[in-house]
């Protein structure tokens, strides 16, 4: 997931990602072909409408400590990160939009990271899905599903990284929306 | 959806057919691309009708009688109206397969369409959708959402086609998956 990228390291240093663990569920499987899909989600108290922004608008996502953030929110567009206010091109993260449908579905492919990430280039084999489904009692669910991991261990170490990485994320949104 | 001869153009805001079971909630977006939404409710389990879009066999009965399905990350899904067609035709339909999650999600982009198909530059730029939702253990809620249209005289004639084709598809669907089936023998109402 994009922020995640590296903020899996600062959300282990923090223990953000212990906490994570008792709220984020995992729903990770192996599809029929063998690709792995790495998924989880978080059940976060508050509208789609505030977990959709900490996904897709720029100040919510500025707010959340993303320095650097450019979002052009449309089917072929990117979204864009770094970690500095004047992170170089090379240092932040990129991901095409590939397509979307407005507080329910965005589907990314990674087309850059910053020098470090294990397995960064495989990553843009991965296609990420961040679903937002509003669920009874005022609650909505975030997903995030990496699909199509395959085997060996470039792979693995991938899905490692952000298996530890995207729950803090989630964690962050949840944070987020629940301040509110 | 996969409809591709299923009309002459239509126009483009006409209601759905009367009795028709397709909810529309076609919208644009806030970048100003037109998704049409379609869905239906379907009286079967989920696992039912992902095999029908998945499964030639299972795809035969509703859509089209020729498919070729290679189901992971960066497959496809080629299929044809023509029963005579084989797999590789130039003619055939043919989707790349962005991504999916069993029977929840099927994310595809048209890569070919048969060569007499009007306009495929702007089918080719949109993105399917296709979602589903269980209700229940035997009902399901399947949407078709096909983004990211354009607002030129291309984008609205293949649009006009594809509503109502994959209103069609959908009712088709439903006919044949939701409708009530006779017990075989031996099995008790």
């Amino acid at each position: 997931m994009k922020i995640s990228v590296l903020a899996a390291l600062t959300a282990l240093s923090t223990g953000l990602a212990g906490a994570a663990s008792a709220q984020v569920h995992d729903s990770s499987f192996k599809a029929e072909g063998g690709q792995r899909t790495l998924q989880e989600w978080v059940d976060i108290n508050g509208p789609a409408a505030c977990v959709w922004k900490q996904v897709t608008d720029e100040a919510a996502i500025k707010a959340s400590g993303m320095p650097f953030v450019h979002v052009e929110l449309k089917n072929g567009g990117v979204l864009e990160e770094g970690f500095t206010a004047d992170a170089k091109p090379a240092d932040r993260i990129r991901h095409q939009i590939i397509a979307y449908l407005p507080e329910r579905l965005l589907v990314l492919r990674n087309i850059s990271t910053p020098p470090g990430l294990p397995g960064a280039d495989l990553y843009p084999n991965i296609v990420q899905v961040i679903s937002v489904e509003p669920r009874e009692g005022g609650v909505t669910r975030m997903t995030i599903s990496h699909t199509g991991y395959g085997e060996g261990a470039g792979y693995d170490k991938l899905y490692a990284f952000f298996r530890n990485g995207n729950g803090g994320y989630l964690m962050a949104a949840k944070k987020a929306c629940e301040a509110h | 959806m996969i409809a591709l001869l299923a009309a002459a153009a239509l126009a483009a805001e006409a209601p759905l057919p009367k009795g028709s079971h397709v909810v529309e909630t076609s919208f644009t977006a806030p970048d100003g691309s037109r998704t049409l939404e379609q869905s239906t409710i379907i009286d079967a389990p989920v696992a039912v009708l992902w095999k029908a879009y998945v499964e030639p066999r299972e795809f035969a009965r509703w859509d089209a009688p020729v498919e070729a399905v290679d189901l992971r990350v960066g497959g496809s899904i080629e299929a044809s109206y023509d029963p005579k067609a084989k797999i590789g035709d130039p003619d055939n339909i043919r989707h790349r397969i962005i991504t999916f999650l069993p029977e929840r999600l099927l994310v595809f982009q048209t890569i070919q369409t048969p060569r007499t198909f009007p306009h495929p530059e702007a089918f080719m730029r949109t993105v399917v959708m296709v979602r589903y939702e269980p209700l229940g253990p035997q009902r399901t809620r399947i949407s078709v959402d096909v983004t990211g249209w354009g607002d030129g005289p291309a984008d609205r004639q293949v649009y006009s086609f594809f509503r109502a084709g994959n209103a069609s598809l959908l009712e088709k669907m439903r006919s044949v998956y939701g409708a009530p089936t006779k017990p075989t023998k031996g099995e008790g109402q």
